[in-house]
């Protein structure tokens, strides 16, 4: 049960709602929209990351399913079981995904492999190896190595937020797809 | 946050202030750790200007 109040659209500046609806009205967002100077920043900085092509969207959701489970964050985990299918992942690797080791045996690319074992030490350690580093790094390129550390960045520091405040999982709405 | 703490913070701060004190946490968290994994140097002279 949501520690404080959500916040009504209708009770948000026009730039902070029209991001809001956008992205679905989801309980996350109107509960953050409770830091009424900062929230609007806050989620034009998302909309960047969820509508850059630099990522591939299933690259992407690996990433932010690893982060969920690692951070023991259920509505990070809750959106994003849904939101991976969409992006094609099949239901034996998201749960290898938020599992201890199973990501290691169940098929995935050696990019993936890579970007998976950079998410899993960075969370775990706090700092990645510069072997894994380097692996990524050469696989993805600077840019998009620093989208994938970008999107670690940011939903591992949402899902504290969302652990603090016990944001409730919204029933059925789920984050649509943004237009780039 | 066990609920004690919550409580405390919450009652300094009220909605708006506790959630941005939320999102410096969040922000400097996930900077820390892209921070960590890029490795990058202190820069020599240079400081944050706020």
């Amino acid at each position: 049960m949501t520690r404080i109040a959500y916040r009504r659209p209708e009770d948000m500046t026009p730039q902070a709602r029209e991001l809001t609806l956008e992205r679905g009205n989801l309980n996350v967002y109107r509960t953050l929209a409770n830091a009424g100077k900062v929230f609007t920043g806050w989620m034009l900085a998302g909309r960047a990351a969820l509508t850059s092509p630099v990522l591939p969207f299933r690259l992407r959701e690996i990433v932010i399913l690893r982060t969920a489970h690692l951070m023991g964050c259920p509505y990070e985990l809750g959106q994003h079981n849904d939101v991976a299918r969409t992006a094609g992942l099949g239901k034996q690797e998201i749960n290898a995904i938020t599992s201890e080791s199973d990501w290691q045996t169940v098929g995935f690319n050696p990019v993936e492999l890579a970007v998976l074992q950079l998410t899993t030490e960075l969370l775990t350690t706090r700092n990645v190896s510069a072997a894994v580093f380097d692996q990524v790094h050469k696989a993805l390129g600077s840019e998009a190595t620093v989208e994938v550390l970008m999107v670690i960045n940011r939903y591992s520091g949402l899902a504290l937020m969302l652990n603090a405040l016990d944001v409730d999982l919204d029933d059925t709405a789920r984050l649509p797809t943004i237009p780039q | 946050m066990s609920d004690d703490s919550f409580a405390a913070a919450h009652g300094i701060f009220g909605d708006e202030a506790f959630t941005e004190l939320l999102m410096l946490i969040s922000c400097y968290y996930g900077l820390a750790l892209v921070l960590n994994a890029a490795d990058l140097d202190v820069d020599a002279g240079a400081w944050f200007q706020p």
